[in-house]
């Protein structure tokens, strides 16, 4: 394919060219030149009616299994699915394995289904921003499901819920997860808890100890709770009616987080840009600390009043 | 920002033995690179599908059952048919004339059962530009 | 030695480079290599070579403990087996523990089994190898097959096509069985299957029963095992798509199956061969050997059976480069077991005590590098066997990490244990080493070892719990990277690899060379239009009510083995079979997902799957 022209690369992606799709990709997750054209082309053109799942939970829990098996229950359904597996990167090495694909590997070979893996690349949350606006370019394309895979359970795992329509966290028995129910996060954020394994004698266990959890939450705001065995392909069809039942459950509130997503997504993308000038105006200060012109405090102060302009 | 290397290791095919190929996705993954494996129970065209989506820079076949002529052949007919360069290169065993076989058909480098890592692990940061 | 012949000179200067390339870097050494080469009378090389020191460390010991990292003492005395009490812990072989061995006069009544896989591209050259490894002492037959049948796949499934004839020949029905054993008795001729999946393990036999019942033989003299183990398989090859509980199943019904009729047939042998192979140190192998021991008899007593029903265990496992440590484990494994068919099992046959050993030796210690020197090593690991009192011994040939087999190579496993047998009278006495200090020690030592770690399985729930949480693997993996860290770190030494490496001579050359090259493609097409015409040429309605009967056996809990012969016989293949076991257990008729139901499948299951 060698090196693509921009207004090249969206010609085909607008013609549904999949092949195009993962340079794309490439380059908006790298801050890459063309990405803000990319990404424009993107939001303009993005479907509000495609269905996107987060699925989250911490690994052992059995997620990438879960997950090849929904692919295949909405591929039944002819539905497109698009994925997007996230694993952690190494932050000394910065390199990452990403392995969620080996548990999808028999759909490697059907064009409704796009699977793409990112790592973490040093985000706090597991997601990486690039992943993120990943997303716009997967709803310009057209898939109707989308499938947003992210790692463990934690406080900054809760900005995933404004990215997508449904979240769902995956627990498996003896996973060490009563210590993870504890989290204040994790209820805030499931819509749907998903106990994974559940031909082990200790799942009836958690969910019992996960239904009491509930107990503070009043009734209609309480998340909803399956049973699956992935392995044995038990409990994808009514995982998927869940996820049916979750999103018409859960439409009144899409417009706000659409809000915040927006919301964060113009602070960051403004965070961003200022972080950029920032930086070089604080290495000419650095010099001036180290000359004894000035303390540290002092030089910090004078550059935020510098930049400062808003009312 | 230097884009971050993207590596796809695959295995075609029955062939069940996977240690080398773990050991090569530790070894790149040390040196920085993302590694997308594919897991093992591939056909080749979804090796070329898989590495296209994740717009891998470099495809590295592994199979222990001294079928690399016939998967590599068929791996590169797939990129050719899909219009893609992604640079293969493969690992495992390998006689002499496989190896010449290989070259003249497209693939960039062969790791025959004894080789170093270390020497894989060089060609491949050559391949990817690290 | 230091005289002024240039031939001395040259010698010297040569054995210099070669103590210097442990610890030159190679292009120095390369350098001097070049330099001895050449001619180098009255050079300054001859002027420096004539000061050299021999550096008497060289070349010394750079461990403290055995392979599986155990400490060993310089020298060991009475004093550290004064405990022991030769009546209740070692006794006579042939009696309870069995240390020694399980029979009386071990190897002087019989000598060990000695066989190997043998299977080559098409069933008519397998059956001539057959008959010439036997004119040549072999007196097992040994029968594998190529990882797509392994898998349970068709030559013509679109994953075959890569892996076809690796590691064996495409057997996927009886027509390739029937050619490849014409000619050679199915009865009292010890048969032995090294099978991946449960189900194809039920087919091998299968097809054996069906062969001697075509022949009007009977079945109940079948003799032999295959290795259906379903522990190793996940744990090794970790098949997500056979999930436990289709294998457990199936096992305990070939298991009672096989004790009724076919009772001198052995349809489960723990394997602890590949376990080690991927990494397992012999303490963890023996623990994970002797827990899926238990676990079967668990499994077949709570059928309702008891341990003597089941007779006696046979285990496979593996003969490792570590000499003591392998003939040790042996010793050790035969002791553990017996102990628990005893007390947990209450045992009452002394046969049903006493644990039979077939041994592979490692294929994993055997290098590319200098093949020639893995003759010493396949040497020293069936000499392990030997002094370790086994029963069965399958012996690498020395070219196997370069490619399959030679005929020349297999000769040589034969021929080196006739040697070990006929030449070196090491079989003459059984277990010859017994009483050694450091021995009985190292034994007891193991078996303390082993049972720590069986008391880590229990408590973590079982070997079936610990497999499926992935515990096992994590201990695999570990004992993995524990050695490579050691080779890499050079605290382990192999010869040819980290140390002592060379150029491969002309030998050497000549092994890997002859090494047995994989089929040409065309030959693998002629497997897939072999398979699709010998499809087409059964009777369908026959095939159909073959597989109504296996899918309705196999979802109604009814013991599969007789509709597997049955199957077998009207000619259904070992994707059918076990494509039709999955469909009665609600998975997918392909393990791979990747082909959709045969139409010929979905058309007899039609009404019954309504």
């Amino acid at each position: 394919m060698g090196e693509l022209h921009i207004p090249d690369l969206i010609g085909r992606l607008s013609k549904g060219d999949w092949r195009v799709l993962g340079r794309a990709i490439t380059i908006v997750e790298n801050n890459f030149e063309g990405k803000d054209q990319i990404l424009d082309y993107a939001y303009r053109t993005a479907r509000e009616d495609c269905f996107i799942i987060g699925i989250t939970g911490a690994s052992g829990a059995g997620k990438s299994t879960l997950i090849d098996k929904v692919i295949k229950a909405y591929r039944s359904m002819g539905k497109r699915v698009g994925v997007i597996a996230v694993d952690p990167s190494s932050p000394y090495t910065g390199g990452a394995v990403l392995g969620d694909r080996i548990r999808m590997g028999m759909h490697n070979r059907d064009m409704g289904v796009f699977i793409r893996s990112f790592g973490s690349r040093g985000s706090l949350g597991g997601i990486s921003q690039g992943a993120k606006e990943v997303l716009y370019l997967y709803k310009s394309f057209g898939f109707d499901v989308i499938l947003f895979e992210s790692l463990g359970v934690g406080q900054a795992e809760t900005d995933i819920t404004n990215f997508v329509d449904v979240t769902a966290v995956v627990l498996a028995p003896g996973n060490g997860d009563n210590i993870q129910l504890a989290k204040a996060g994790t209820q805030e954020i499931a819509d749907i808890f998903v106990i994974n394994k559940a031909d082990r004698p200790e799942a009836e266990t958690l969910c019992i100890q996960l239904l009491s959890t509930f107990d503070m939450i009043p009734e209609e705001q309480r998340p909803m709770i399956t049973k699956t065995a992935a392995t044995e392909n038990k409990g994808i069809d009514e995982l998927v009616e869940l996820f049916k039942k979750a999103s018409v459950k859960l439409l009144p509130f899409r417009s706000t987080k659409k809000q915040a997503r927006i919301e964060n997504e113009v602070f960051i993308g403004a965070t961003r840009y200022f972080e950029q000038k920032l930086r070089s105006k604080a290495r000419t200060l650095a010099a001036d600390v180290l000359a004894g012109k000035l303390t540290p405090f002092e030089a910090a102060v004078q550059l935020g009043e510098k930049i400062y302009i808003m009312d | 920002m230097a884009k971050k290397a993207r590596v796809l290791v695959a295995k075609v095919g029955c062939d069940i033995h996977e240690r080398g190929a773990l050991t090569l996705i530790n070894v790149f993954r040390d040196a920085g690179m993302e590694v997308i494996y594919t897991g093992r129970y591939q056909s080749e065209e979804g090796v070329v599908n898989a590495a296209v989506t994740e717009d891998v820079d470099l495809i590295a076949v592994s199979d222990l059952t001294g079928s690399l002529v016939i998967i590599c052949r068929k791996i590169l007919e797939e990129l050719r048919r899909l219009e893609m360069d992604i640079p293969v290169i493969c690992g495992g065993l390998l006689t002499k004339k496989d190896v010449t076989d290989l070259i003249d058909m497209g693939v960039k480098a062969c790791f025959g059962t004894g080789s170093s890592i270390d020497e894989c692990l060089c060609k491949v940061k050559e391949i990817v530009g690290m | 030695m230091y005289g002024r012949h240039s031939a001395a000179r040259t010698k010297l200067a040569k054995r210099f480079c070669h103590l210097a390339s442990n610890f030159i870097p190679k292009g120095l050494t390369r350098m001097l290599h070049a330099y001895t080469s050449s001619e180098i009378e009255g050079s300054d090389f001859c002027k420096m070579s004539e000061n050299i020191e021999l550096n008497r460390d060289e070349g010394g010991l750079v461990r403290e403990e055995t392979q599986s990292n155990i400490y060993v003492k310089p020298v060991y005395t009475p004093e550290d087996i004064k405990d022991n009490d030769y009546a209740g812990d070692i006794a006579d072989p042939g009696c309870y523990p069995f240390t020694r061995g399980i029979y009386p006069k071990m190897y002087r009544d019989r000598l060990w089994l000695k066989a190997f896989l043998v299977s080559y591209d098409t069933p008519e050259s397998t059956n001539a190898a057959f008959k010439s490894y036997i004119e040549n002492g072999m007196n097992d037959l040994r029968l594998t097959c190529d990882l797509p049948t392994q898998n349970g796949l068709d030559p013509d499934h679109p994953l075959a096509l890569s892996a076809m004839f690796c590691g064996g020949i495409a057997s996927y029905a009886i027509n390739t069985y029937e050619t490849m054993l014409e000619g050679l008795p199915l009865e009292n001729t010890v048969y032995e299957g090294g099978f991946m999946n449960v189900l194809d393990a039920i087919y091998f036999h299968g097809l054996l029963v069906a062969m001697i019942e075509n022949r009007g033989g009977d079945i109940s003299k079948l003799l032999g095992t295959d290795i259906a183990d379903p522990i190793r398989s996940k744990l090794v090859y970790g098949d997500p798509s056979w999930p436990t509980e289709v294998e457990r199943r199936v096992l305990m019904d070939h298991i009672e199956y096989c004790l009724e009729y076919t009772p001198k047939w052995k349809p489960v042998v723990p394997n602890g061969i590949d376990p080690c192979q991927a990494g397992m140190n012999a303490v963890h192998e023996l623990g994970e050997v002797i827990a899926v021991c238990t676990a079967i008899i668990d499994d077949f007593c709570q059928r309702g059976h008891t341990i003597d029903e089941f007779g006696p265990m046979v285990v496979a496992m593996d003969a490792e480069s570590d000499f003591f440590e392998s003939i040790a484990k042996f010793r050790a494994a035969r002791r553990m077991w017996a102990k628990i068919a005893k007390e947990r099992f209450g045992a009452a046959k002394k046969s049903t005590m006493a644990l039979k050993i077939g041994i592979r030796t490692s294929g994993l210690s055997l290098q590319a590098q200098k093949p020639l020197n893995n003759a010493a090593r396949v040497t020293i690991q069936t000499l392990a066997g030997v002094l370790g009192g086994v029963n069965s011994i399958d012996a690498c040939s020395i070219d196997e990490a370069i490619g399959l087999p030679s005929y020349e190579a297999r000769m040589f496993t034969l021929d080196m244990q006739h040697i070990i047998s006929h030449e070196a009278n090491i079989p003459l006495t059984a277990d010859p080493l017994g009483g050694s200090y450091y021995l009985e020690w190292l034994t007891d030592k193991l078996e303390a070892d082993a049972n720590e770690y069986l008391k880590e399985v229990e408590k973590n729930g079982g070997i079936y719990a610990c497999l499926e949480s992935g515990w096992l693997y994590r201990v695999m993996e570990e004992d993995r990277l524990r050695v490579q860290h050691e080779k890499a770190e050079g605290k382990r030494l192999i010869v040819g690899l980290n140390a002592f490496t060379g150029e491969d001579g002309a030998v050497s050359k000549a092994i890997a060379d002859c090494a047995y090259t994989v089929p040409p493609e065309s030959i693998r097409q002629e497997r897939i239009a072999e398979v699709k015409a010998y499809r087409a040429s059964r009777d369908p309605e026959a095939v159909a009510q073959a597989i109504r009967r296996l899918y309705s056996d196999t979802k109604n809990g009814v013991n599969v083995s007789r509709a597997v012969i049955d199957g077998g016989k009207v000619g259904m293949t070992i994707g059918e079979v076990c494509g039709v076991v999955r469909l009665g257990y609600g998975l997918g008729y392909d393990s791979v997902d990747m082909i959709p139901t045969p139409d010929y499948v979905a058309e007899a299951l039609k009404e019954i799957m309504r």
